[in-house]
Order: C-alpha cells, then structure tokens, then sequence
C-alpha cells in the first residue's frame, strides 16, 4: 500500500520534470519580456535618460489619444484598418481565384507552384526597397508603364501622394501575400474528395452549386484559419511600410506597428510600448469576436 | 470539438506574442550575425610577440563600431595591428555589429555594463549615452596628451559637447558641401551658386518636369527638418543664437526660440518655394539614397550632402560633370552647415581605463586619424592633416580647408540634441514639416508648434547647453 502511493508519487514527480521546460521556456522567454514589456507602457521610459524612469500611469495612452496637430494616432488606427481589409481581400480572392486553377494537375504544375510561391520566400525589408524603387516618381518602372499605355500623362509620386502613399503599400502587399493564400488552399483543395463532384456530376449539379456546396465547406476550415493568420500578420507586418514611405508622408500611410517602430527608433519606449500593448489588446479582441462570429471548431462535431 | 478550439486560441495567443515583439523581431534575426558571425569580429592575432614581462599582464580591449563598413574596419585593424606591435600584452577586438541596429546594439551593451572598453560615439548618441553615465570623462588623459595642441578648433568644441565634459575625441566631421551639374550650368549658362538664392534661380531655370530635369534633390522624407533648420540659420546668423549645439534658442532669450522670428518665416516660405518650383514632387519622400540617386542619375541638378558622396559621384559621373562647391549663403552673409560628427567614446566600466585611454589616443593621434580621414572620406581633427596629406589640399576635398579658412562665413550650427524632448521631436517634426509642404497646415501652425515645443522643452528641462 505504501509503496503503491510512493510509486505515484514518483510519477507525478516524473511527469512534473517533464512537462517543467514546456512551461518554463515560453514563461522565462515569451511571457516575461512581454510583462516587463508591457510594464513600460506605463512608465515614462526613454532611453535618452534611464536614470529618469518613473511610473505616469495611463499618461503614454492619454497622448496617443489626444487631440493636437502633431498627433497622428487617429489617423494611423483608420489606416490600420485599410491596410488589413484590403490587402486581406484581394490576397484571399487572387489567391482563392488560382488555387482553383492549379487544382488539377497538369505537366510543369509543380515548377509553376514553386514559382507562384517565390514572393512569400523573400524579406518583407527587400520587397519593400523593390516596390520603393518601382513607385519612384522620376524613375520608376510603374509610372513608365503606365504612360506607355497612355493611362497616365505626367509622371506621379505614388509614395509622395497622401491620396496614394497608402494603396501603393497595399498594393505591393497583395503581391506579397497571394502565393500564402495559394499554397494553402491549393493543399485543402487536393484533399477533397473526387467521389463528392462525381457523385455531383450524376445528380447534374452546376459548377458554380459543386463549389458552393462541395469545394467551400470541405475547405471551411482552413479558409476560416488562414484568415485568421493573415489578418494578425498583415497587421503585425510594417516591414512594407517601414522600407517604403517610413509612414509618410505627413503620417498619411503609417499602420500601427510601423508607427510603433517609429516610436521604438526615437528611443521613447514608454510610448512604444503603450502601442503595443494596444495592438495585443484590438488582436485580442478581433480574435474573439472572429471566432464567436464564424463559430469557428464549433462546427466540426 | 473543443480541443480544436482550444488549439485555435493556443495558436492565437502565439501570434498574439509574436506581435508584442513586433519591432524586435527584425532585430532578433539579425542578431545572430552581430555576435557569432566570424565575419563580424575581426580579431586580433593573439599575441604579436614574446615581451609580457616588459610591459605588463595580458590585456584585452574591445572597441565597438558603430558606422559599420567592411572597408573601415579593416583601416581600424590596421591601426590597432600597428599598436599591437609596440605594446605586445594588449590585445584589441574589434566588434562589428551590422549598421542598421549598431547603436541599439552599442546601447544594450553599455545598459548592461559590459563588453566594450571603446564605443563609437555618435552627435546623435553622444547626450544618450553620457546622460546616463555611461562613458568616462577623458579630460586628464587629454591634458596629458602631446597632440592636444593640434587639435582643430571643431575638435575642440566636440570633445567638450556635452556639460563642458571631455566624453569623446571625435575621429572626424561630416560637413556638407554643394554638389551640382557643372555640364548643365553650363550649359543654360548659369554661374557657379554661391547663396541659397543662386540654388533657387538656377534650379528654376533647370527645372522641365516633362524632361524630368529639376533642380535641387530636396529631403522631404525623415531628418528633411534639418535641411530647413540650415536655411534659417542662414537667414538669420549664428550671432542670434544661444549656443552653436542648441541653435534653436535665442541668445539672452531664456528660453525663447528662433521660430518666433520674421525671418525664420520667410526662410520658411524660400524652403517651401524651393520645394514647390525646384524639387521633384516626390522628392517629399526623398531620404539619403533617393537625394544621392537623384543627383547621381541626372534627375536633380543640385545636392547637398556629407564628403562621403564625392566617392559616389566620382564612381558614377565624369569628372568634368560635376563640381563641389562651398555650403551656400544666405541673406546674413553665413553659410550655416550642421558639422556632423562622431568618434570615440570610452566606457565608464572599463577594467583597463588607462590602457584603453592610451590607444584612444593612438587612434586620435596626427598620422592615424590623417590616415583614416582619407580612407573615409571625412574631415580631419587636426590642423596639420593637410601637411601629412596632400590628400587634402587638393582636389575634390580642398574646398572643405577653403571653407575652414573663412570661419566667419561658414559656420556651425546644430539642433538641440541635449534635450530628452529630442526624442519625441524626432517622431513628430518631419510629419509636420510635410504636412505644410502639402498645404495641411499653414506656416504660423508650423512655426507655433516648434515654438511652442521647444518653449515647453526649455520650460521642463532647463538651459542644458
């Protein structure tokens, strides 16, 4: 009886060694910077002076919410929501659009993937010095192009526009972002089942009512994930910005997070921080309302 | 059914985290190649011969750069191989971290208190880093030092920059000259420009958009600020100002700032003219790269920038398609260049100060910092450095000792970077500049927002000049 209990207890004990590194290692280096991180946003702590940290309470979100010629947040959070809908939209229709075609094999089919897939492969910084390069309004390809096709008279400052900064970003976005939209959904696409569209076929079932009614709820899973992913990330992704316009100008294509590495580079890690706690927080609530409205992993029982 | 919920949170979350890091993340990756890198560390031969017991323990002294370039570094090697020669126990490391997060990098090393006897020192780190006492005083090593006497009078003034302590010995200034098309003048038969007036007259009769030929390569993207800042000081003389590193402020005028006066603002609209009559419009996001492409591509007919670009020019033009001139005038008769520099610091927690202090010294001294002057295309700090080198006397980098000799024209001046305000300024003033270049705002918002920021700064943290 007793070496029955001290046997347990060596087991529990075993277990608990076992399981400790999978809770210490994200404690010790995700949670705690992130507690500490967060910690800033209410200190005013800037790195120009760290003998002078001191806590200020919710000053750092008061200032970011004021109202004053300088302030740009508004704006910012107004572009933030510009940037995800419509980068998210195209990447997701685009890419929707040719995973269909590529569902059926065909020779070169693989070579073609891996071409389709090269934009994700490269730096987010790189991508945004080419497309930079391609908008320049005195030597840019684009506005070459379209002045060939006579769809442009004069040459125009894609990036020294405010009416145009922003959707320039985008657009390189959407290039970017098409091949993840692609590969996932071309993978989901391979997995449904060929018997449902024959079974279809029979029943005399049109294109548009098979993907309907067969393509989209085989696949609703990983279209609800991948969505899920991309908006966090194309949320969390101001390399774009960052190499293209650094948010200008005049603050007119600044996302969140570009606008909190801006904050970060000037040293004032109080602010910066509060940003960041802001994003957590509008992530964390987007997440939530997502999952209640799609029911997401409800479903599936 | 609900363990998938409960994986789909899991996951979140994870996305979640990677978001607090955001900016760091970038950082991160590139971290790697700071510090295991081979390519990173140059190190030093391990000992150079057999004399320990003549001079003393084994040392070792780790200088960190932070203007990064492979080329540089291996000049730095070379001057420290040559005092590995002579003093055989010392041994110098040079860490290279990759330019773009050098500083931040430089900064969480002396946050932590450790791993670096020598840091670069930059005019935009240098309040940072001794605010919070994280450098020494290099004063009584200075005073002892043989070459003190020759030091430039810019020298001088940089060494004492910050509370009239001796923090850095800078290893040379980056003054900014006039670049322009000497085929194109020429050409429209325009003279040599002189003034800030000459750049714009010209400029305007260069300017044909639709052969996309303009005038002047305008910084409107990040620091574009201190393009206009020159032009006021221009305008208004040095004389006005509190002090050459805080010429933001008036002379006697606790606390009052040069944006109050008139002609602040019409140097202002000149700014803006120049920007709308002479500058491609896009050029509002111009930063270094575009403005150097503009000119080097034959967009813009007119540049100005650090020594650093006669290289650039020299690779990609002809020699008889260019010309450096001096920085142009304004109305008040000065030409008022930012004299940007940077150097050497040395850490307040280093083991061997008086060791790391004498190799300072060595790379500061007439022949080394002549030797690496040249190779870097900066100016020297001592006034003998054209009698060592013809290298400046001559040629492109000539104009920099014709400028030198007529100090009461060509003059200094610089924001004030001593103020913690600084960092905040640096976030909001370009976003302000733009939006009047735009129209958004019209130039009394401008001019009372700088006013009123810089009257606040001076209010919350005193005279720090």
């Amino acid at each position: 009886m007793k070496q029955k209990s001290k046997l347990r207890m060596r087991r529990t004990w075993f277990i608990f060694f076992m399981v400790l590194p999978a809770i210490l290692i994200p404690m010790v280096f995700t949670y705690y910077p992130m507690v500490k991180g967060s910690m800033m946003a209410f200190q005013s702590y800037n790195l120009m002076n760290v003998k002078n940290i001191k806590w200020i309470g919710f000053d750092n979100f008061k200032k970011l919410f004021s109202h004053s010629a300088s302030n740009s947040f508004y704006t910012t959070m107004f572009n933030t929501v510009k940037w995800v809908g419509i980068s998210l939209f195209f990447q997701f229709t685009v890419g929707f659009g040719i995973a269909l075609l590529l569902k059926k094999k065909f020779p070169g089919s693989g070579l073609y993937q891996a071409l389709i897939f090269f934009p994700w492969a490269v730096s987010g910084f790189i991508i945004g010095i080419m497309w930079r390069w391609m908008f320049n309004g005195t030597s840019g390809v684009i506005n070459d192009i379209l002045m060939k096709m006579h769809l442009l008279r004069q040459p125009m400052g894609w990036l020294a526009e405010k009416g145009t900064s922003l959707y320039s970003c985008i657009a390189a976005n959407i290039w970017y972002g098409i091949p993840f939209f692609t590969i996932m959904i071309t993978a989901a696409l391979r997995g449904v089942s060929e018997e449902l569209y024959e079974a279809a076929d029979v029943d005399g079932a049109s294109p548009l009512q098979k993907f309907t009614n067969i393509t989209v709820p085989c696949i609703r899973s990983v279209l609800l994930l991948t969505v899920l992913l991309r908006v966090i990330w194309i949320f969390n992704f101001p390399d774009l910005i960052y190499s293209m316009t650094q948010g200008g100008p005049a603050g007119s294509s600044n996302i969140i997070t570009s606008y909190m590495m801006q904050l970060v580079y000037s040293l004032d890690y109080g602010m910066a921080s509060a940003v960041g706690v802001l994003c957590i927080l509008f992530l964390v609530i987007f997440v939530m309302v997502y999952m209640g409205f799609t029911k997401y992993g409800k479903e599936e029982a | 059914m609900k363990k998938r919920r409960i994986a789909a949170m899991v996951l979140a979350a994870a996305m979640l985290t990677g978001c607090g890091g955001g900016g760091g993340a970038s950082e991160t990756t590139q971290a790697p190649a700071a510090g295991g890198g081979d390519t990173a560390k140059t190190e030093a031969p391990a000992d150079a011969g057999g004399g320990k017991e003549a001079s003393g323990e084994a040392i070792t002294i780790t200088l960190v750069e932070s203007l990064t370039s492979p080329e540089r570094t291996a000049v730095i090697r070379e001057i420290a191989d040559k005092y590995q020669a002579d003093h055989p126990n010392v041994t110098i490391d040079i860490v290279s971290p990759p330019l773009e997060n050098a500083d931040s990098k430089i900064t969480q090393m002396l946050m932590n208190g450790s791993g670096a006897d020598i840091v670069e020192v930059r005019d935009s780190t240098i309040t940072q880093y001794a605010t919070n006492g994280w450098i020494a005083d290099l004063g009584q090593y200075i005073d002892a030092w043989d070459e003190k006497d020759t030091l430039s009078e810019s020298a001088v003034d940089v060494i004492h920059y910050f509370q009239d302590t001796a923090y850095m010995i800078p290893y040379g200034f980056y003054q900014r000259g006039l670049f322009y098309r000497k085929d194109w003048f020429e050409e429209a038969g325009l003279k040599e420009p002189e003034t800030w007036q000459d750049i714009y007259d010209a400029g305007l009769a260069i300017t044909d958009p639709a052969n996309s030929r303009f005038g002047f390569s305008f910084r409107g993207g990040t620091s574009g600020y201190q393009y206009a800042d020159t032009i006021y000081w221009s305008w208004i003389g040095t004389e006005k100002v509190a002090h050459p590193n805080a010429a933001y402020f008036l002379k006697d005028g606790d606390g009052a700032t040069i944006f109050t006066l008139p002609e602040v603002k019409e140097a202002l609209h000149y700014y803006k003219d120049l920007f709308k009559n002479t500058c491609p419009t896009d050029s509002i996001a111009w930063g270094f790269s575009e403005m150097v492409q503009g000119f080097v591509g034959g967009t813009t007919a007119m540049l100005i920038q650090d020594p650093e670009v006669i290289a650039t020019c020299s690779a990609d033009m002809q020699d008889d398609q260019w010309e450096l001139v001096p920085f142009p005038k304004g109305p008040s008769g000065q030409a008022v260049g930012p004299n940007g520099f940077a150097g050497w610091g040395m850490t307040s927690f280093t083991e061997h100060p008086a060791e790391t202090a004498d190799f300072l010294l060595f790379l500061s001294n007439s022949e080394n910092n002549t030797y690496f002057a040249k190779n870097y295309s900066t100016i020297p700090i001592h006034t003998n450095a054209a009698d060592k080198d013809s290298y400046f006397s001559e040629g492109r980098f000539a104009m920099y000792m014709d400028m030198a000799a007529e100090p009461d024209v060509y003059r200094h001046a610089a924001y004030p970077q001593m103020y913690e305000a600084f960092a905040t300024y640096k976030t909001e003033v370009d976003v302000m500049y733009q939006k009047y270049l735009t129209d958004e705002i019209s130039d009394d918002e401008l001019l009372t927002w700088l006013d009123e920021f810089w009257t606040q700064a001076y209010a919350d943290e005193g005279q720090k000049w």
